[in-house]
């Protein structure tokens, strides 16, 4: 199980990518929307979790790219901000506020997983 | 013989002489008819024969013509005429007399046949045998016809024959018809005879007999003239006729004595007078009933015998006028009541009526066993008692008697109801009459009517008197004479008396029992009691009987005048008493009324009170002295009114005194500016004390303010006299008096100075220094000086004492007694002759610049070029102002270099000229009321002199006056046009002038115009003078002119501005200092939606802002505060917007703030979309913040967080510990954030109940405006019983505006979408089908996911979207679709659980 994790933090990269892979998962970063849209072309993630605040291409463009090339694809944004007063966000599977407490994404992602 | 029998034998001759006659008529009809046959066979057979022959010669014609001409048509002829020639033959049968020669007929015939059939079998053409035969036929036919002759001779013969037997039995018949007429008439005459004889005359007597009984003639008889059945009739009728007569003469007498009762019967019944009704009773009686006399006697009861009253018939006269009691016949009829019956010598013997021989009837006359007297009848014949008669008689006599009675029982009822309906009358007089003089009068008119008096006197007794009260037939002045004393006269004795008297004959009486004055025979006169007193007398005299004559009362008389003074009396006295009760009713009442009258009317007030302080009685004025209506005063303690009331009087104060003296007592107060005297009156009950007092309150404020007045009046004059005889003594004017002569009374010091006399020397004296020329003028001076006028500043001249002259100013005023009358006159004259000469220049140089600066100010007032221009021509021609004829105004053209006349002003002839000063002298118009006519009036330019100068212009290139007044600058006078070089030859011929005046008008250097003006009319030369004045006017024209020229400049560019403001689309208005709204533009008015006069000198507070103070708000406020501008936005909810305000204060020139302008523009949408943007804008920042502050904060805040729980998990001991205070923090931070921010909020649904149907219904209009311009349509399919659902309604719309746009989208033009809801299973479906394209099956698993699109435009968001949005509803989203078909959604949303 591959999880692609986006955000242009790195702490939040770092924190993401032990806590998933203690978890279990294997995880690949990107820091820019770019990067990821590479990643997911090349790594074929199972998961994403992507932020939407980025310095340039923002996490809904990439959303609706990621989703053009694979709709199945399950997407969960992770934002430090609540952006689900944009319809754009509903077409990821899960959102998610950012939290020091990372059980609520760890149990999304369980639980895509274990829909897939 | 019986009619029955003559009859039958009458019947069998007829009939023998019937039967003859027709035995007769038969034979000769035998014989008749047997001719008649016999002609009509030989008729018959000549025509027979004729026929024959006929037919022969056209069968033999036939023949003939087919041998000749072989036509076909005789051959089908021939068979007919032979069949017809053959039927003739037959024919002549019937008629055959010869045989013989018929049959040579026959013989003939068969030969002629056999010919003509030959010829017709042989062939025509064949002219052999045609030859031979054809004559032989005509031979034959000619036999024939001669063989028909001889038949038709024979029968002709014959006939001759039978014609002569005709001729023989003619005559036979002839002879036998006279026969037979003869006898028939004989028959029949001898019948007739025979009928007539034996009834019709028998029976023609009988009717002529009914018809004249009928008539009446019953003496007519049948004559009987057979013994048959008709004699017999006759006979009978006759007897009939004469029972009939006998019956009918009875009858006539029963009905004429049935007649004469009727007669006797009326005549008794109608007769007034029963003598006059005798006499006709009598007569009736002689003549009817054939007595020779008939008399009616009546008893005479005091006498018992009776009296003669009618008598009639030949023994009239005959009759004794009284036939005594012992008579026999007054016996037996007055005592037995028998009628008594006598005849020859016994009449003589016991009647005493001689000379009758015959017989006497006496009757008596009775009713009801009365007697009344008796009727005598006597005839000359002597005669049997007819028992009919004495009935008759009886009957008569009874008639008589019941009239007679009737007679009697009328006039006595007559007498009696007169009197009674008289007393009536009287009595209802006496009741309804109230005034004793009416009543007299009733009285003696009643009392002389009823008793048929000539007069009536009432008199009543007084102090022994018996003065005539009322009468009845005698004059006032006979009444006043005929007064009586107590025992004098007639009723003076009855008066004393009190008894009544009858006089039948005053004449008679002693000389002290006369009537006084007046001549009377029969008097009664009555006292008049009232309860035993006498009041007076009632006298009636001279009574009448209806003839007219003079006849004596009688005691019936006697006893209704004394019944009529009884009731006169009671009525006198129930008319006296009311009488006196009436006056002294009227007596209180007046008493009361004029205590009323005064008590209201006095000029004060009055008061009663007691001795508790209560007020009694108080007139209206009291409420005067006090603050109360009166009806608060009435009752109520004095004090208690008086005391509370502002600046009190007293009225118990003085009473105090009143009930203290019992005397009058009088004090005087003050209330307020008022003064009052209060009087005080006891009023004493009765023992004497003073139980009320009465006070009489008096304004005296007039009183006596009218003596301070008089006394100041006084203290004033006194002064006034000191100072006024100081000021005559000093003044420098001669005050001289004179008494109304002209005498010199005073003489002051002046009047020494100036005149020269000393007082002492004019004292007395007339007038000293009067001139001997002005002595009737003084005259008439003094004369209108006593008619009170006084004579002010009038210039004469005075005489010195030296006799010199000169001019002084006088006053002359009337001195008035006390009284007004003019006692004398008071002269203050002045030396004027010194200033005189100075003061006249003085004076007219004044008027002259009063003109001047009038006529000018009232030209500056009007900026009116034109009505200007028209003051100042109206100005110069005025006599008031400049005083010219005429005068034009002609103004410069500086580009044409000319000057053209503008306008003029003047008569145009001499007689409008006298015509218009006329007027204006009679109407008085002063100048400045004309000027102001000229300003206010519209201006007409259509006089003779507009139309003058307006055609009058001169250049200035030419030598001329007018040129040279311009170029010059000077104003030119023409004197003389005809001497003068260079005058205006144009205005001249124009204007007729003689000469004339021009001066330029000059305003700042320059000569904007000519004035022209002359005295066409009046020729009165233009003087230096003049023109000095019209120059110094020209300059003031001039300028007028210049600034009225400015004023329309300036006008026209006010209009200019005003259209700018009109049609400025922001409100622009002008408010005065105090809020009101000066002037406004279009704008405002329909912003305002008033129309502009209902704006403008509004408060400008009212109509902005529909208030009714200033609005602190309001910037117009604020300027008029701060006196500074304001440009400010202001809302204002009156009128419904937000608005850019401009305010500006508005200075004149001294500064003086006098208002505002605003200029306000509506930005009320700018503002709404401003602040929309800055909502949107400041929203955006906001969400920016947010989001960077989440960004900036919460990702340090996870890193740290996140890592310190990993070091939480991977440290020991204290370590953790720390580690785990970091985590805790950054939960704790975590929360702070989440609340600050307030973001962390899940994408809560809210839920409402709703029905899918409702929610369809309005998303579907967003969606109309396309369908239309496509054509699509749009089919919904409701379901009836929806149940509820429970959801985010707008989420729900989205889901469903998501799915009809794709639906919409996927569909071609025309194309159909149809929406349908229904419940299954405890979900409310919505199914929105299209007939688009439908999906793809590739495509259909990603249908929902999002991003995923087979449009060109879209995100692809849209399914996703919706598909989120039903799931979040726990609801689910199915789909079919067929490709090219069509694409159908189905929705499911879960119902509210109940």
């Amino acid at each position: 199980m591959k999880i692609l994790i986006v955000d242009d933090d790195p702490a939040i990269r770092m924190l993401y990518k032990e806590e998933l892979e203690d978890e279990g998962y294997s995880v690949i970063v990107a820091s820019t929307g770019e990067e990821a849209l590479k990643l997911f072309d090349n790594e074929n993630p199972d998961i994403v979790t992507l932020d939407i605040l980025m310095p340039g291409m923002d996490g809904i463009q990439v959303l609706r790219h990621m989703k053009d090339k694979n709709p199945k694809l399950p997407v969960i944004m992770s934002t430090a901000y609540d952006y689900r007063d944009d319809f754009a966000v509903w077409a990821s599977e899960a959102y998610i506020v950012k939290s020091a407490d990372l059980t609520q994404l760890k149990e999304t992602i369980k639980q895509l997983a274990g829909d897939k | 013989m019986l009619i029955k029998d003559k009859l039958i034998l009458f019947t069998a001759g007829f009939l023998v002489i019937i039967l003859f006659l027709s035995l007769g008529s038969i034979y000769i009809f035998g014989k008749v008819s047997n001719n008649i046959e016999l002609l009509q066979s030989v008729s018959e057979e000549h025509s027979v024969h004729e026929d024959l022959k006929r037919a022969v010669r056209e069968y033999i014609e036939v023949v003939q013509q087919w041998a000749l001409t072989s036509n076909p048509k005789y051959k089908r002829m021939f068979q007919v005429k032979r069949e017809a020639a053959l039927k003739s033959f037959g024919a002549l049968d019937r008629y055959v007399i010869n045989e013989e020669k018929l049959n040579e007929i026959g013989r003939e015939f068969e030969e002629v046949d056999i010919i003509a059939r030959s010829i017709l079998k042989a062939k025509p053409g064949s002219e052999s045998s045609f030859k031979k035969n054809l004559p032989q036929l005509s031979e034959y036919d000619l036999k024939i016809d001669a063989l028909i002759s001889q038949m038709d001779e024979m029968s002709i013969q014959h006939l001759k024959a039978v014609a002569r037997r005709t001729d023989v039995s003619k005559d036979t018949v002839t002879t036998f018809l006279l026969i037979m007429i003869v006898l028939g008439g004989i028959a029949a005459l001898s019948l007739i005879t025979i009928l007539k004889r034996s009834i019709s005359d028998p029976i023609t007597s009988i009717i002529e007999a009914t018809d004249r009984i009928s008539n009446g003639d019953l003496s007519y008889k049948v004559p009987v003239t057979s013994s048959d059945e008709l004699g017999l009739l006759s006979e009978r009728f006759n007897v009939m006729v004469d029972k009939v007569s006998s019956s009918d003469s009875a009858l006539k007498y029963r009905l004429s004595e049935t007649e004469l009762l009727l007669d006797i019967a009326k005549i008794a019944g109608t007769a007034t007078d029963i003598k006059a009704g005798f006499n006709i009773i009598v007569q009736i009686i002689s003549e009817r009933l054939n007595k020779d006399g008939c008399a009616i006697y009546v008893l005479d009861e005091d006498s018992g015998s009776l009296r003669k009253e009618a008598s009639a018939g030949i023994y009239e006269t005959s009759f004794n006028d009284e036939i005594i009691a012992d008579d026999v016949i007054a016996k037996e009829a007055l005592t037995h009541h028998r009628p008594l019956f006598l005849s020859g010598s016994d009449i003589s013997k016991t009647s005493g009526l001689t000379g009758i021989n015959g017989t006497m009837l006496s009757i008596p006359i009775l009713v009801n066993g009365k007697m009344f007297g008796i009727m005598l009848t006597i005839t000359n014949i002597e005669e049997d008692l007819d028992q009919d008669e004495l009935n008759l008689f009886i009957l008569i006599s009874h008639t008589i008697g019941t009239a007679i009675r009737n007679v009697e029982l009328y006039s006595g009822t007559k007498v009696q109801l007169k009197r009674i309906s008289a007393l009536y009358k009287l009595a209802q007089t006496l009741t309804d009459t109230i005034t004793i003089s009416e009543l007299f009068k009733k009285v003696t008119e009643e009392m002389t009517r009823l008793l048929e008096a000539r007069g009536c006197i009432i008199r009543l007794l007084e102090e022994n008197k018996l003065p005539v009260k009322s009468s009845f037939g005698l004059s006032f002045e006979m009444e006043k004479e005929m007064e009586l004393e107590i025992g004098d006269g007639i009723a003076g004795w009855v008066a004393e008396n009190g008894k009544p008297l009858l006089v039948e004959d005053a004449s008679h009486m002693p000389e002290n029992m006369r009537v006084p004055v007046i001549d009377v025979k029969s008097v009664i006169c009555v006292p008049m009691f009232i309860a035993d007193r006498i009041i007076g007398t009632i006298g009636i005299y001279d009574k009448k009987d209806p003839l007219g004559n003079i006849i004596s009362f009688d005691n019936d008389d006697l006893s209704t005048m004394e019944g009529f003074a009884s009731l006169t009396s009671v009525a006198i006295d129930k008319a006296m008493s009311y009488e006196r009760e009436r006056d002294r009713e009227r007596t209180v009442l007046e008493a009361k009324k004029r205590m009323e009258i005064l008590f209201e009317s006095v000029r004060g007030g009055i008061i009663t009170i007691n001795r508790d302080w209560k007020v009694i009685l108080a007139n209206r004025y009291i409420e005067n002295w006090t603050d109360r209506r009166l009806d608060d005063i009435i009752g109520h303690n004095s004090l208690e009114i008086f005391h509370k009331a502002n600046n009190p009087i007293c009225p118990h104060c003085v009473a105090k005194a009143t009930f203290e003296t019992g005397e009058i007592n009088t004090i005087t107060q003050s209330r307020g500016i008022n003064y009052a005297e209060l009087s005080s009156y006891p009023i004493k009950d009765n023992k004497g004390n003073v139980s009320e007092a009465v006070v009489f309150i008096q304004d005296i404020t007039d009183r006596v303010l009218y003596q301070e007045e008089i006394l100041s009046l006084y203290k004033e004059v006194s002064q006034t006299k000191e100072y006024l005889e100081s000021l005559i003594d000093n003044s420098a004017d001669a005050i001289v008096t004179t008494d109304i002569e002209g005498n010199v009374t005073s003489w002051n010091k002046g009047a020494e100075k100036i005149y020269g006399f000393r007082e002492d020397e004019a004292i007395g004296t007339f007038l000293p220094f009067l001139p001997e020329f002005l002595v009737e003028t003084e005259r008439k001076y003094i004369e209108r000086l006593t008619e009170g006028e006084t004579i002010k500043d009038i210039e004469t001249v005075r005489l010195r004492k030296d006799g010199t002259m000169f001019e002084v100013s006088l006053t002359l005023s009337p001195i008035k007694d006390t009284s007004g009358e003019v006692i004398g006159i008071t002269g203050i004259s002045r030396d004027i002759s010194e200033k005189k000469k100075v003061e006249k220049e003085l004076i007219r140089r004044n008027q002259e610049l009063s003109r001047l600066f009038f006529i000018s100010s009232a030209m500056r007032g009007t900026l009116e070029l034109e009505k200007l221009l028209r003051m100042v021509l109206t100005a110069v021609t005025m006599s008031d102002g400049l005083g010219f004829n005429r005068a034009m105004l002609f103004m410069t053209d500086e580009d044409k270099n000319s000057v053209k006349g503008v306008m003029g002003v003047g008569p145009a002839s001499h007689e409008e000229a006298w015509q218009i000063w006329d007027k204006l002298s009679l109407e008085q118009k002063t100048l400045p009321e004309v000027l102001q006519e000229v300003e206010e009036s519209p201006l007409k330019k259509d006089s003779f002199l507009d139309k003058l100068s307006t055609g009058i212009e001169v250049s200035l290139d030419e030598d001329t006056a007018i040129a040279k007044a311009v170029k010059e600058k000077k104003a030119i006078n023409i004197i003389d046009v005809h001497q003068e070089p260079g005058s205006d030859n144009v205005i001249i011929q124009q204007t007729g002038t003689q000469a004339y005046v021009l001066i330029p008008l000059i305003s700042r250097d320059r000569v904007t115009g000519v004035l022209w003006a002359d005295n066409y009319f009046n020729r009165k030369p233009i003087t230096d003078e003049d023109i000095r004045f019209l120059t110094g006017f020209a300059d003031q024209v001039a300028a007028a002119i210049e600034s009225a020229r400015l004023f329309e400049q300036v006008k026209l560019a006010e209009a200019e501005l005003e259209n700018i403001f009109e049609s400025i689309s922001d409100m622009v208005y002008f408010n005065s200092k105090d809020y009101e709204i000066k002037s406004i533009n279009k704008a405002v008015s329909d912003k305002i939606g008033l129309p502009p006069e209902e704006i403008i000198g509004q408060k400008c507070y009212k109509i902005f802002h529909g208030m009714d103070h200033p609005w602190e708000k309001c910037p117009h406020h604020k300027t008029v505060m701060k006196k500074e501008a304001f440009v400010e936005e202001l809302e204002d909810p009156h009128l419904g917007g937000t608005f850019l305000v401009s305010s500006s204060p508005i200075f004149n020139q001294q500064d003086d703030f006098l208002g505002t302008v605003h200029v306000v523009r509506d930005i009320t949408e700018q503002k709404l979309m401003r602040e929309k943007l800055a909502t949107a804008d400041r929203m955006a920042a906001l969400g920016e913040v947010a989001a960077k502050v989440a960004h900036e904060i919460r990702n340090p805040l996870v890193s740290i967080g996140g890592f310190s729980r990993r070091l939480e998990k991977k440290l020991e001991g204290d370590l953790k510990d720390y580690a785990s205070v970091i985590s805790k923090e950054v939960i704790r931070l975590e929360r702070i954030l989440r609340e600050i921010l307030g973001y962390v909020r899940e994408v809560r649904l809210t839920h409402e109940p709703a029905f899918i149907n409702d929610i369809i219904k309005d998303v579907l209009p967003l969606f109309m405006e396309e369908a239309r311009k496509r054509k699509i349509s749009i089919s919904t399919t409701y379901g009836k019983k929806m149940s509820e659902i429970d959801v985010d309604i707008n989420k729900i719309k989205e889901g469903l505006i998501n799915l009809i746009g794709n639906a919409l989208e996927a569909v071609p033009d025309n194309g159909k979408i149809k929406i349908k809801t229904y419940v299954k299973d405890n979900f409310s479906v919505t199914e929105i089908s299209d007939t688009g394209h439908g999906i793809d099956k590739k495509d259909m698993p990603y249908l929902f996911d999002p991003f995923y699109t087979t449009k060109v435009a879209g995100t692809g968001l849209g399914l996703s979207i919706t598909h989120r949005i039903v799931e979040q509803h726990k609801g689910k989203i199915e789909v079919e679709s067929e490709e090219g078909k069509g694409t159908k959604f189905i929705i499911y949303l879960p119902s509210k659980e109940v």
